[in-house]
């Protein structure tokens, strides 16, 4: 057995690198045990002639398709979930879309109904998201009306090009609003990080340490506060005392094969919105029979992946789209509720650079393939560096029936049974989706598009299966413990010396991507934990 | 394999010709990752649905080669798809089809490490948005909205 720790982090994705991080400073001894293990900048594949080929092999964000044995596969027909198994955990191949939740994301209950409100506003979490922008390294531009102040960014924002301003002229024809997309990258060398070269290879990470990967950006400071880091550890449970409180955890070590058990007195799970509902259920034990922290029976239930509607757009003038961060503007026009559309709920508009030359063929984004033959080459000439994309993504409702379970038939290769996750869009998320998709079309004709190609993402089957880029919402947070996981401050109700920080907390999701929210929570729960918890 | 190479050979040029500036997809090196990357039993499984709807695509022209891989298309259509898809990133993986795309104007690199691109940086003056749009409901400002029918 090791050396017992003050505090036990689970997952060393972004969340548990800046709770190890602000814990490890503030000399507590942490231990942070992570499944997968370090991805350095050069195994990245951008210098590698295949590096499209690797993005759907062993750079596929499913781990299903990448098939390594750090990976546990996903049981399920419904999705395909986005996961990394490693330290910096799915930043290690995120887009690093920075953008935040708005105010009336945490008043939901008050608003409609149909969702909770958050314990906390978003007041409460504004000075984290300020202080975690400068911490991860985030270029942008202050003065966005459609949200709260913020800033300064780390860095000024990333260059427009023809693709950004194309873009924006569209937007503007439409009279709708339109910003220079906030994204966790850095335009320029900062904090001994190298600045953006405009690779236009975000889509398997960046191999410069250019983008907020928290394997780059924080946990060289975690570890040089003194956190240890030990990899190839699979939790396999946790374990509890016979007062309640969790004693530590049990781990697969993966390069012996043995079972090891590490104590602590705090323990903190970052382990993502499926990673963290699986391990709960399977720290079941005699006096929590389904599964730890779950009097509520609210744990792996209310999984939430935002609505997603895509469209690819194809226009005469030349872009040269492939260059650049791929975040180009986004638009909060429709982000705010208005009953007047046929639901609650809005979306943002995610306007991306286009895809790179095989990307583009195979149509990996629009669903749409170029045609083969002697027609492909006109085809593709018309279109590479022609094009952008947009993505409708929108606050689908939390329901209890989509969740996350253990799969009876599934296991991960330490014979743990996997995650089985069940998730079905509601009525309120079609007319959404279907309300996004006219606008969709309506920036492809103020853009002058040639082709617009709508992408959303239902089958031949007629069954609609996201991507899952975001897993939220599993162990929400709440007021009352008979019907959340966690308090607002990340604790778990029912079991002392547990915190869940990481994205299944989030009551609601938004219309925006979540690192930067889960970012801002982990470091408001880190500094909780120092301040109140930790010192007592 | 040498016959099976040059009917793959066979099949990604009918797939992806070339045409003056890009090379055949034989020229760049597409046979060999199809062949890598299906795997034996595809590539056999590749080969038997070419000679039932039609091949051996070897000793035909260009217009029966199509015509076969047409019928391959419609009537195999995940496998011919599998192999469509492979052959597009493994063509587009290669330097002859980069050196086309440069000769036809594009600022384009193979790989997108280590040189990357330059861009112009973000000009305040040119870039950033004039128009006054853009609000959000404040914390204090939400109110209850009426359910839209249905929802309820």
């Amino acid at each position: 057995m090791s050396q017992r720790a003050d505090v036990l982090v689970i997952g060393a994705g972004p969340s548990g690198a800046i709770v190890s991080l602000v814990l490890a400073a503030a000399g507590k001894r942490v231990v942070c045990l992570e499944q997968g293990g370090w991805t350095r900048g050069e195994e990245h594949p951008h210098a590698d002639p295949d590096w499209e080929w690797r993005r759907f092999a062993d750079w596929a964000p499913d781990p299903d398709v990448r098939g390594k044995a750090e990976d546990y596969p996903v049981d399920t027909d419904d999705e395909q979930a986005l996961m990394w198994a490693g330290v910096g955990g799915a930043s290690v191949i995120y887009t690093a879309l920075w953008p935040r939740l708005r105010p009336s994301d945490f008043r939901k209950g008050t608003e409609h109904g149909l969702a909770p409100d958050w314990p906390i506003t978003y007041e409460d979490l504004a000075s984290f998201y300020d202080r975690t922008d400068l911490l991860m390294g985030t270029s942008g531009l202050v003065g966005d009306q459609a949200m709260p102040p913020r800033g300064p960014f780390a860095t000024p924002p990333m260059p427009a090009g023809a693709c950004g301003r194309h873009i924006a002229g569209a937007l503007e024809r439409l009279g709708w609003h339109g910003w220079p997309f906030p994204v966790a990258a850095l335009s320029q060398d900062h904090d001994g990080r190298q600045g953006c070269n405009h690779c236009g290879g975000c889509f398997v990470g960046c191999s410069r340490g250019s983008l907020a990967d928290a394997s780059a950006c924080v946990w060289p400071k975690a570890l040089a506060a003194g956190a240890e880091l030990r990899t190839g550890a699979r939790v396999e449970r946790l374990e509890q005392d016979g007062s309640g409180h969790l004693a530590g955890a049990v781990y697969v070590d993966r390069a012996t094969g043995q079972r090891r058990r590490q104590e602590a007195d705090l323990v903190v799970l970052c382990a993502n919105g499926v990673g963290t509902p699986r391990l709960l259920l399977l720290s079941a034990n005699g006096s929590c029979p389904d599964g730890l922290a779950n009097r509520s029976g609210q744990v792996g239930r209310n999984l939430m992946h935002h609505t997603l509607v895509g469209a690819e757009y194809r226009v005469d003038a030349p872009l040269e789209s492939h260059k650049g961060m791929i975040g180009a503007m986004i638009s909060s026009e429709f982000a705010e509720t208005d009953t007047r559309r046929g639901f609650v709920n809005g979306f943002n508009l995610n306007i991306v650079r286009a895809p790179a030359p095989g990307s583009l063929a195979v149509g990996a984004f629009s669903g749409h393939r170029a045609p083969w033959g002697e027609g492909h080459h006109a085809w593709f000439r018309r279109r590479f560096g022609h094009g952008f994309r947009a993505y409708a993504i929108g606050d689908d409702l939390p329901q209890p029936d989509n969740r996350v379970t253990l799969s009876d038939r599934r296991t991960d290769s330490d014979g743990l049974p996997a995650p089985r996750i069940a998730y079905r869009p509601h009525e309120n998320d079609w007319r959404q989706m279907r309300w996004a998709k006219q606008r969709l079309m309506e920036l492809g004709s103020a853009a002058g598009a040639f082709e617009t190609l709508i992408n959303d993402y239902v089958g031949a089957d007629g069954k609609y299966r996201t991507p899952a880029w975001h897993l939220l919402g599993t162990c929400r947070m709440g007021l009352d413990p008979e019907r959340s996981v966690v308090d607002r401050w990340q604790r778990a109700w029912d079991v002392p010396n547990l915190y869940i920080v990481d994205g299944s907390i989030m009551p609601t999701g938004g219309v925006v991507n979540p690192t930067s929210t889960v970012c801002a929570l982990a470091l408001r729960a880190a500094e909780h934990l120092r301040d109140q918890v930790a010192r007592a | 394999m040498t016959c099976a190479l040059d009917e793959l050979a066979a099949m990604v040029d009918t797939l992806l010709p070339g045409d003056g500036i890009f090379p055949p997809a034989s020229a760049a090196g597409t046979v060999d990752k199809l062949a890598q990357r299906l795997g034996g039993p595809a590539r056999a499984a590749l080969l038997a649905a070419i000679e039932q709807c039609g091949g051996p695509l070897g000793p035909l022209d260009p217009e029966a080669r199509r015509a076969v891989v047409e019928r391959l298309e419609r009537g195999h259509r995940g496998l011919f798809e599998t192999v469509l898809r492979v052959a597009f990133l493994g063509y587009y993986g290669s330097e002859p089809v980069a050196a086309a795309m440069r000769a036809g104007g594009l600022d384009y690199r193979l790989t997108p490490q280590p040189e990357g691109y330059a861009m112009q940086p973000f000009d305040e003056e040119r870039d950033r948005p004039r128009h006054p749009r853009g609000s959000y409901r404040r914390t204090e400002e939400v109110r209850r909205v009426e359910l839209p029918e249905g929802l309820a």
